[in-house]
């Protein structure tokens, strides 16, 4: 379902009145009939693939913990006839099956994502390979539908499974639980991805109808589709244009152009984000956040703290720190400490997780070339940076540089800007060669008048919606702005009167349809529903 | 305890970790440090620091790390 | 309770504010005169002055001067016809006039798709423009209502706000009212100086093209009302097919049974019926040069026709037989011009 359609707003309407109007304890079963029903009209073969997820993660996840109970049961009951080697040897059982089950599911519900999202990819290099060495390629015919949001929700439910593993949280019992928590129609289609108490925490206490809920959940709802119809898909016609002539524009118009794409991404996403949680928001449910400014950022390390900060987080718990932790790299961390200093030390391990962090990362964004190497590069900055800090904290102190002062801290954002968005562009263009061409293009031929002059028709094409476009962009900056010291809609409640919040948000949704409108059918859906 | 402070000393001299209660949830010890902490906590003390206790919760002021060191020693 | 009646309030408010807005946005694009269909000012100036009308699309509304017929006739004409124009606006708009005019005569042009524009679908975009040519938000409210389905709500809802921006652009620019409304009692030359290309295509493509034959019972609906409403009103009623191209009169391979329809039409109601597809002086006044495009007249040849047309017109009205200055019928006109014969 469209989430900018008729239907969906009455699918809306009718949840959030049946939520409120079924006793509290129902309240979970209509959040997931709606869920079901939403997944399902995406293609009612695709409930299948989600089933079998959820299924084999319950299922999974409640043997692993009985497993467990048992060992400890056991435990408990020979403590005295066991001594240190046989408890451990007990534990090794129960280990080596409660692992080969965490093992069988990752690999069933990754592989099913990495045969949806890879398979074309793979298959091409393996062509590579093969026609390298003079034989057949093999025909790569299959039609592939890649089900809605399968990259998301395979993610969440492996990082409960994995928590149940980890003994973090208990196993849930109730299967319909679990398959709420599994396709939670909110954030099945682009995220965030939820860890498991704080969703549950949330999804299955009971809900009050609340006016402050209903009021900002809307507000923030109505901010959403501004940003996402009045700026990102304005911004998208401008963007799809530039990238795919990328070679007759250079320097600065090439690097404005990038710009534009930054602005247009973070838009798309986090007005997303605003509806999903806006109205998540109406029903009394908190999601958690995705966006935090992130162009704000004072390093690409922290950027990656504040943009899809959820993703962010499930790389960080899944993979980096089970890896940062691991005990060969803790030895390998002592050794290098030991042998060539405390920086070495800290930096070693940290970078091999993060290695792999980046890879998959990339992996994830996409079946490229183009999105390895971009969290390679990503991955690159972060690494170095942590190599280089010993030495930067040394060129910071010989140059009396206040990390404080508003300059310094200005540079670092405008700074992490620019590197952001050259290295975002790098897989958006189609392809790595193209965006190592738009690079060599914003590097190259540096007449400034000449290279304004070339976005001069890009603005004639549309005076009215350009005008548009750099007023939401100011707006969304202010937004920023004053969202760093209080939500934005409390400052506009302390404010702004409130016939003028009335007459605003109005013209959100109007300037909403009037730009977006247009420009709706070109771009059509949310860039991350790809996903 | 002691041992326990030494090492967070050597992470970063800068932070008064008598008085710091949001070391995670104020952002002040990154990623990379914590790592680091985990592994000399774990070397030092001998024990594992397993995923289950990665947390805020408990690496949020020292006296959490010390209280988790505890739990962990019990159990082994 | 208390959050449901405040929530019930903001609603309420919200909801008052964001038509207000948008009835403000849609105002813009209502009045103003940028578009040669806006004619409202015109016509109510004239108002009480008019005998003669002519209505139809934009056959009509680029191929008949009023002033012609004037010259000619001795009338007062207005041409009500704009591009698109449905059946149901038709009808509305001539009632709109009779209601404040002492007309006598009446011409309807039926050329091409009047009858086949799908209803709630192709029809959208006309009805459309003859929403802004009403006066009032109650008129205009009732035509939406019954020119639109719901499914047309969402595109309808849209294309006005966005023709308000962009009156409200070009009104910040100071070109609120420009003369693109041409003020010649409601004709609107085709002035771009763009001529029709075309020769006539080789022999075997005569008669390959149908023109769209299914007629909506909406649309034949409206087309009746006209007629009941020019003989309670003792207008005289002539429907009429406004000439095409001569490429396009061979290109077709049904104009007969288009022709016979409204020829049954006519006598059933006694009233007239020309068509201009057949009028044997069409080639010696109308080269197909000069035409706009492959049925619409350039601004050159619309005086020329309209003349020509007011005088057949006058014969007719003095009680003369004008049939021998038409072909009988499409195969006479085919096989007298060399174009191979109707099927």
């Amino acid at each position: 379902m469209n989430l900018l359609s008729f239907p969906f707003f009455i699918f809306l309407l009718i949840l959030t009145i049946l939520y409120f109007l079924v006793p509290k304890r129902f309240q979970w079963w209509v959040l997931l009939a709606g869920s079901l029903y939403f997944y399902g009209c995406s293609g009612p073969r695709n409930l299948i693939f989600i089933g079998i997820t959820a299924l084999s993660t319950y299922l999974a996840a409640r043997r692993i913990e009985s497993l467990q109970l048992a060992q400890k049961a056991e435990l408990a009951a020979r403590k005295k006839e066991l001594d240190r080697a046989g408890k451990a040897a007990l534990k090794e059982r129960y280990a080596r099956r409660t692992r080969r089950l965490l093992i069988l599911t990752l690999v069933l519900n990754f592989g099913l994502l990495s045969y949806f999202k890879y398979l074309h990819f793979v298959v091409a290099q393996i062509n590579h390979l093969i026609t390298t060495f003079g034989g057949a390629a093999i025909q790569d015919t299959w039609q592939l539908i890649v089900p809605m949001g399968i990259s998301f929700y395979t993610f969440q439910t492996m990082g409960y499974l994995v928590d149940v593993y980890w003994k973090k949280v208990p196993a849930e019992k109730h299967f319909g639980k679990m398959l709420l928590f599994v396709c939670f129609f909110p954030q099945v289609t682009q995220g965030p991805i939820s860890d498991w108490s704080e969703l549950t925490g949330e999804l299955f206490t009971e809900h009050d109808f609340t006016y402050h809920n209903f009021s900002w959940g809307l507000q923030r709802m109505f901010w959403g589709y501004f940003k996402k119809m009045a700026l990102a898909n304005a911004l998208g016609v401008f963007v799809r244009h530039l990238f795919a002539h990328y070679s007759e524009y250079t320097g600065i118009a090439a690097l404005i152009g990038a710009f534009l794409y930054s602005i247009q991404i973070y838009a798309d996403f986090s007005g997303y984000m605003d509806i999903v949680c806006g109205f998540c928001e109406v029903l009394g449910i908190r999601l958690t956040e995705n966006f935090e400014r992130p162009y704000f950022s004072k390093s690409i390390a922290e950027y990656w703290r504040r943009w899809h900060s959820s993703l962010g987080r499930w790389f960080k718990t899944y993979i980096y720190y089970p890896i940062a932790m691991a005990k060969w790299n803790q030895k390998l961390g002592r050794y290098m400490r030991d042998h060539f200093g405390k920086a070495f030390g800290r930096a070693l391990p940290a970078s091999v997780a993060l290695v792999a962090v980046w890879l998959t990362t990339g992996l994830w964004h996409g079946a490229s070339w183009g999105y390895i190497a971009w969290g390679g590069v990503n991955g690159l900055f972060i690494i170095f940076s942590l190599w280089m800090e010993p030495i930067y904290e040394g060129w910071k102190q010989k140059l009396h540089i206040n990390e404080s002062a508003f300059w310094w801290r200005l540079f670092q954002v405008v700074r992490t800007f620019v590197l952001v968005t050259l290295i975002k562009v790098l897989p958006e263009v189609g392809g790595l060669r193209k965006g190592l061409g738009l690079w060599k293009q914003i590097f190259t031929n540096h007449t400034i008048p000449t290279n304004m002059h070339m976005l001069v028709p890009l603005y004639n094409r549309s005076y009215i919606d350009t005008v548009v476009i750099i007023l939401a962009t100011v707006l969304l900056l202010c937004c920023s702005l004053i969202q760093r010291r209080q939500p934005a809609r409390a400052w506009m409640q302390k404010h702004i009167p409130y016939p003028l919040r009335l007459v605003f948000f109005a013209m959100l949704i109007i300037l909403a349809v009037y730009i977006g409108g247009a420009y709706t059918g070109l771009t059509g859906g949310f860039m991350y529903a790809e996903f | 305890m002691d041992e326990l402070m030494e090492i967070l000393e050597e992470i970063d001299p800068d932070i008064d970790y008598e008085k710091e209660t949001r070391l995670i949830d104020g952002k002040v010890l990154d990623s990379f440090s914590i790592v680091s902490l985990v592994s000399q906590i774990s070397e030092t003390f001998d024990i594992e620091i397993g995923p289950q206790y990665l947390i805020p919760a408990n690496f949020n002021s020292a006296a959490a790390m010390w209280k988790m060191i505890q739990e962990i020693q019990d159990e082994e | 309770m208390q959050n449901f009646k405040q929530t019930l309030r903001t609603v309420i408010c919200f909801l008052i504010v964001f038509s207000l807005l948008n009835a403000a946005i849609m105002e813009i694009y209502f009045n103003s005169e940028r578009r040669d269909y806006q004619d409202k000012n015109d016509r109510a100036a004239l108002a009480g002055t008019l005998d003669t009308l002519v209505v139809g699309a934009s056959y009509a509304k680029r191929g008949i001067v009023p002033a012609e017929i004037d010259k000619v006739l001795g009338t007062s004409t207005y041409n009500l016809a704009h591009a698109d124009m449905t059946m149901q606006a038709r009808y509305e708009m001539l009632k709109i006039e009779i209601a404040r005019n002492p007309v006598k005569l009446a011409f309807v042009e039926v050329s091409m798709d009047s009858l086949n524009l799908k209803p709630y679908d192709t029809t959208r975009e006309g009805d459309l423009y003859t929403l802004a040519r009403l006066e009032s938000p109650i008129e205009r409210q009732k035509y939406a209502f019954t020119a639109f389905a719901p499914i047309n709500y969402g595109w309808l809802y849209y294309q006005l706000i966005s023709r308000g921006f962009t009156d409200l652009k070009y009104w910040t620019q100071g070109d609120y009212i420009s003369d693109s409304v041409s003020h010649n009692r409601g004709y609107a030359p085709f002035n771009e100086k763009k001529h029709y290309k075309a020769k006539l295509s080789p022999q075997h493509e005569y008669h390959t093209q149908i023109r769209e034959q299914y007629r909506y019972a909406k649309n034949v609906k409206y087309l009746n009302k006209i007629i009941e409403l020019c003989s309670k009103n003792d207008i005289e009623l002539i429907l009429i097919e406004v000439p095409m191209s001569e490429v396009s009169i061979a290109r077709y391979a049904n104009l007969q049974e288009v022709h016979d329809y409204f020829a049954q039409v006519a006598s059933e109601n006694s009233i007239g019926f020309l068509d201009f597809n057949l009028w044997k002086e069409k080639t010696a006044h109308l080269s197909d040069l000069k035409y706009h495009d492959a049925t619409h007249m350039g601004d050159e040849l619309a005086p020329i026709f309209t003349e020509q047309f007011a005088n057949i017109v006058q014969k007719y009205l003095a009680g003369e037989d004008v049939s021998d200055l038409f072909y009988p019928d499409y195969d006479t006109l085919c096989s007298d011009r060399g174009y191979a014969p109707q099927q």
